[in-house]
């Protein structure tokens, strides 16, 4: 039978979940914003992942669905509304015993969303367990000891041992010294891959670029002089083994490639840390001075690839010139996004990038966005890497925006401070 | 009613005012734009034109179909996507409500015209950062930056909130962003407000006085080439040319804006740069230096005065080709008596 589908046969999936998650009700408030629309962090760590999981369920994904699948949407959410009821009752009870323990660290969404899934699937509805706000203090506990200091404390333990020290060098040199040449190959599936990502990522294209090895190819030329530091991944004229370190902090972390071992792992550790997810300390440091002497300084051959991907798309991108003919699509939508960032600058009436109040720093990163580009997007797939995270097809282009839009944004509220009160100066 | 109409610049669907040749959209002088920056798309208000839907730059319909029924109604929002060339929508939400609120905070923060002159006071800030918080955090599900609430919660102060009147809802703003504020892990600040309420009648007393003027002039001040809050928004910032023991002095007095910060100023007349700092017994920026004694043949031309901050180097613009400065001031005028603007308005 011919389906005839009239124009307009398709309902936007935002307005299909608000109007099922509106009839949940009250219930779900706690994960809701003040508009009562599910939070963006909902439908990011519950509703995609946990309930309508459009991977599975390809009807349920994209901006619009269509007609003939309204009804299951609806039905789906709303059979999932106890359960995320409860999600909403074990999170309210989570915040209190976060409150209670004194903790700050971390957007609660991010660390306790699923958490919270898992407690409802298990306990059912908080108000029907007996030890509710114990079983809640554990859980807050239980968050806050997987991530930050107690972990960060044992890193630095074990990597200062005098024992593992010695033999933990050891490892770092004969890594580096067995560094395979990669062979460079051309990279017409690249651009090829790069022009579709965005719009109809295709999964076999994105398999084939890590099957032949693509990522690791493209890094053959960081080793020539001054490539990977025109790329901002390190600052010396060629990357140098990593120093195995003794020390970290958060701010003024060194470029990629010029991060000693703990640093790397530390970094990660303060991002996000996800106990079930991630290696014993001892392997990580293992896996961590392997890494250090791969391609592209990463593990995987997705992560190089995107890496690669990565590199093609922001190049040649201009902030005042707009760039010029596009090399791919993802190379066009990116410079587009820059475009779009000089005029959002006019119009919050931003200091210029020129001016000579502007730190050099700043400055160079904004003339030469590519730098700040490919350091923020290896250590985000960086930390995937350590957290076990696969990429797919449909995830890659989110990865290379994501990257680009934080870094905008993180230039845009460092030239805003330059006009605050103080302004550093006056 | 609002009426747009949309079409297509390259993969760009616009909804707005269009210009035929070449063909594109006309976004509205940055200096009234209240600008949104959702998943997908661009969207903006003309606030001098109190359009209650924004016109739009939609780069990824894909990303913008989730959102654009809740700003347009199911309707024009379909009609946009479907590739119609003309729209008319009625629609009202809290969401479009909230997206304007928020539009408007950003603007207020960048444009807001205080000047003594005009009667138009200075806004306090960390209020407007506390509402824009409260109000991202309505619309956090259509914007582009998915950590947009946190950013906002970490430029509000709680102070603001706290000094506010209780009659335009203080207590409910503070309730909201401390909730907020536990949802989303970003501890408040709470700094007491850097606002000192001058007394009107006495700031802006003019310039010092000047025993031989040689000669004198005056220009308005372009707002794109200093910060908001700076300069009198309404006021022109004046020369004048004496003779001192030891040659020619150019004086530049440029009259501040209510409550302004002391952040350097510059001014340029001729080939003269002079450096301006506030001076708070007159409320001006102030600041003076040698002139060669060429300054005196100069042709009217080219005395004319220029004043920017060192942040903003970009092209000068001819300030009297903006005519819309006086409208923006009129506009921020009402707003002060307006029962529905923004908190910081009415409570300054």
């Amino acid at each position: 039978m011919v389906q005839s589908i009239a124009a307009g046969a398709a309902v936007p999936r935002g307005m299909l979940i608000a109007d099922a998650w509106a009839q949940l009700g009250d219930g779900v408030a706690p994960l809701s914003n003040p508009s009562g629309r599910p939070l963006a962090r909902t439908v990011k760590l519950l509703l995609d992942p946990l309930v309508l999981r459009p991977n599975l369920n390809p009807r349920f994904a994209g901006g619009m669905v269509g007609v003939e699948h309204v009804d299951e949407l609806r039905s789906t959410l709303l059979e999932a509304g106890p359960v995320l009821a409860a999600t909403a009752a074990w999170f309210q009870l989570l915040k209190k015993a976060r409150r209670r323990a004194g903790v700050t660290e971390g957007n609660p969404q991010d660390l306790y969303f699923q958490r919270c899934y898992e407690l409802a699937h298990e306990h059912g509805d908080p108000r029907g367990v007996p030890d509710a706000e114990a079983v809640a203090a554990a859980t807050v506990a239980d968050v806050r000891a997987e991530r930050g200091e107690v972990t960060v404390d044992r890193l630095r333990r074990f990597m200062t041992d005098p024992d593992q020290v010695v033999r933990l060098a050891g490892l770092l040199q004969h890594a580096w010294a067995d560094r395979p040449a990669p062979q460079p190959a051309p990279q017409d599936d690249l651009t090829a891959f790069l022009d579709t990502c965005a719009a109809k990522p295709d999964e076999r294209a994105w398999k084939a670029l890590a099957a032949n090895g693509t990522g690791t190819a493209e890094a053959a030329d960081l080793d020539r002089p001054r490539v990977a530091r025109d790329y901002g991944l390190t600052a010396r004229e060629h990357p140098a083994p990593p120093a195995l370190g003794e020390r970290a902090s958060k701010r003024q972390l060194p470029p990629p490639f010029d991060r000693s071992i703990m640093e790397r792992l530390f970094a990660a550790f303060t991002a996000v840390f996800q106990r079930e997810s991630m290696a014993d300390i001892p392997s990580m440091v293992v896996g961590e001075i392997h890494r250090s002497a791969a391609a592209w300084q990463l593990a995987e051959e997705p992560s190089r690839v995107a890496m690669a991907l990565g590199r093609d798309a922001s190049n040649g991108i201009d902030y005042w010139a707009g760039g010029g003919t596009p090399r791919s699509d993802a190379n066009g939508r990116l410079q587009a996004r820059y475009a779009r960032e000089a005029y959002v600058h006019a119009v919050h009436r931003q200091p210029d990038p020129e001016s000579a109040n502007v730190p050099e720093d700043l400055k160079h990163e904004i003339l030469h966005v590519q730098e700040p580009y490919l350091r923020r997007l290896w250590a985000r797939l960086h930390g995937r890497e350590l957290r076990g995270e696969t990429t797919a097809a449909d995830e890659v282009w989110d990865l290379l925006d994501g990257v680009f839009r934080s870094v905008l944004l993180d230039q845009r509220d460092r030239l805003r401070r330059l006009l605050e009160r103080d302004g550093g100066r006056s | 009613m609002t009426e747009y109409r949309v079409g297509r610049v390259r993969a760009v669907i616009i909804v707005g005012t269009w210009r035929t040749d070449p063909p594109g959209v006309v976004r509205p002088h940055p200096e009234r734009t209240a600008l949104l920056e959702a998943r997908g798309a661009l969207l903006y208000w003309d606030v001098l034109d109190r359009t209650a839907h924004p016109a739009a730059e939609i780069h990824d319909p894909d990303l913008a179909a989730d959102w654009l029924w809740e700003l347009y109604g199911p309707d024009a929002a379909g009609a946009i996507l479907n590739g119609d060339s003309h729209i008319a929508t009625e629609w009202a939400s809290p969401v479009l409500d909230a997206a304007r609120r928020l539009a408007h905070l950003r603007w207020a923060e960048a444009w807001w015209p205080s000047s003594h002159a005009a009667a138009v006071p200075a806004l306090d800030t960390g209020l407007l950062r506390a509402e824009a918080a409260w109000r991202t955090a309505a619309v956090e599900h259509l914007l582009d930056d998915d950590e947009a609430v946190e950013r906002a919660l970490a430029d509000a102060n709680l102070a603001a909130t706290e000094d506010l009147d209780p009659a335009l809802g203080a207590a409910e703003l503070t309730a909201a962003l401390q909730a907020l504020s536990e949802d989303y892990g970003i501890e408040l600040r709470r700094e007491p407000a850097g606002l000192r309420r001058e007394d009107w009648a006495l700031a802006a007393t003019g310039g010092p006085a000047v025993d031989f003027a040689l000669a004198s002039g005056g220009a308005p001040v372009a707002w794109e080439r200093v910060p908001q809050g700076l300069v009198d928004a309404a006021a022109g910032a004046t020369w004048t040319l004496t003779q001192r023991e030891g040659g020619l002095v150019v004086h530049v007095s440029v009259p501040a804006a209510p409550e302004a910060r002391d952040l350097r100023l510059d001014a340029a007349i001729g080939t003269v740069d002079v450096p301006l700092r506030l001076d708070p017994a007159s409320g001006n920026f102030t600041g003076e230096a040698e002139a060669p004694q060429a300054f005196l043949m100069l042709p009217a031309a080219q005395r004319v005065l220029w004043v920017h901050s060192p942040d903003f180097v970009g092209e000068p613009a001819e300030p009297a080709a903006a005519p819309h400065r006086a409208a923006i001031i009129e506009y921020a005028r009402e707003r002060l008596t307006d029962p529905d603007a923004s908190l910081a308005e009415r409570a300054a």
